[in-house]
């Protein structure tokens, strides 16, 4: 693409956002699969035994745990529900990047969307990990601990993966795949 | 491919690029990006390197009390009394309380809080900036510039999500939380390529 017109590139950017985001709202129910059965791995590594499995709630998934909750002469396991979409919309951003800047770079687009996969994952996984043991701590102390150092990385993790790695991780991983297009357009 | 030896016009320029910078005077001001004989793709690395530690250490400031009281809240406060200001100036059914812009009639509204105030998009603008090489005034200059347009774009942003809220509950959640992220972002881009053409050498020179 020529370098010089930023306002074409724009218009380019926006006319692939559309369909981005189309495909994106199709593929919401594999991708939030992936991304809860990911988060699951990495709770259950972090902290074993502590997420038992996930389920469909709408849009949104409810991890199963192993904590147990009782009042009233009845227990049973807690749920915790996150909206994984939250986490995952910076795959269309990040396809419309790069196909409004050179669709022929398919691998770089494949290599950051996996990224961005990860990036999702992460933001999943932190912000049930969040609910678990910041949100509801004092429930989940009965049988997992964290220690103190263990609770502000997942805060901080937590924090990075709502506020900052979803809306940065696009542009970054647009930068390292079309570092050529930087270099033309500070030199044009 | 990993000297940068595949991309030898790129490199050459990049390097003749940092050197004309260099040559204005301030050579103290990003060391690594002034080695003529940089490979584009170490330049490449070398920015995202700063850009991504300056946006961690950024980012984990912003989140220390300190920074919360002092900065966080004052700002967001600051953004809800501009942008109620903005609603009211043109629509008397709406009306502004606190961190809140409400529909006068229905009370439907939007609260503007922390995570709305657009810091973080300037955060990661300052970092682009500054992890590039140029002269400190540009880079200032950019910052500032840049994080107006920021702003400006937040306080579309607040605006149409209040109208959004007023009209349809599912569509202001839609924007507020999958669309509107990724358009303060393509700003905070365009901003930062806009600037990478101010700040080159023949403008800067």
């Amino acid at each position: 693409m020529p370098p010089e017109s930023i306002w074409r590139w724009i218009g380019r950017l926006f006319a692939w956002l559309v369909p981005a985001y189309a495909a994106w709202v199709l593929l919401w129910p594999a991708l939030a699969a992936v991304q809860a059965q990911a988060a699951m791995i990495a709770a259950n590594a972090w902290f074993p035994g502590l997420v038992s499995g996930w389920e469909r709630s709408g849009d949104a998934i409810d991890f199963v745990t192993r904590l147990r909750a009782v009042g009233g002469g009845r227990s049973g396991d807690l749920l915790f529900t996150v909206n994984p979409r939250v986490y995952s919309y910076g795959l269309p951003f990040f396809a419309a990047l790069s196909l409004a800047t050179d669709v022929r770079r398919w691998k770089g687009l494949a290599g950051g969307l996996v990224v961005l996969l990860g990036v999702a994952v992460w933001g999943t996984a932190f912000a049930f990990l969040q609910q678990v043991f910041i949100a509801h701590g004092a429930i989940a102390a009965r049988d997992f601990l964290p220690t103190p150092l263990e609770r502000n990385l997942i805060a901080l993790a937590y924090q990075a993966g709502t506020i900052l790695l979803p809306a940065a991780t696009p542009p970054v991983a647009w930068a390292v795949v079309h570092r050529d297009f930087l270099d033309r357009w500070t030199h044009a | 491919m990993r000297d940068g030896s595949a991309r030898p016009a790129r490199a050459s320029q990049w390097a003749e690029f940092t050197s004309a910078v260099v040559t204005i005077g301030r050579p103290q001001v990003c060391p690594t990006f002034s080695q003529p004989d940089g490979s584009f793709l170490d330049n490449v690395r070398r920015f995202l390197a700063i850009f991504l530690a300056l946006s961690l250490v950024l980012f984990a400031a912003e989140l220390t009390p300190p920074a919360q009281r002092w900065v966080v809240e004052p700002w967001t406060e600051a953004v809800a009394r501009v942008s109620a200001a903005a609603v009211t100036s043109f629509d008397e059914g709406a009306v502004a309380s606190g961190r809140q812009l409400l529909d006068r009639y229905t009370g439907r509204g939007v609260s503007i809080e922390a995570g709305c105030n657009g810091l973080e998009a300037m955060i990661l603008l300052a970092a682009a900036i500054i992890a590039f090489p140029a002269p400190w005034a540009r880079r200032l200059g950019g910052i500032a510039l840049g994080g107006l347009a920021v702003q400006a774009l937040n306080g579309v942003r607040i605006v149409s999500l209040f109208y959004l809220a007023r009209w349809n509950f599912a569509a202001f959640e839609w924007a507020h939380l999958y669309l509107w992220q990724p358009l303060i972002m393509v700003d905070v881009l365009v901003v930062w390529l806009v600037w990478l053409r101010w700040a080159r050498p023949s403008h800067a020179a």
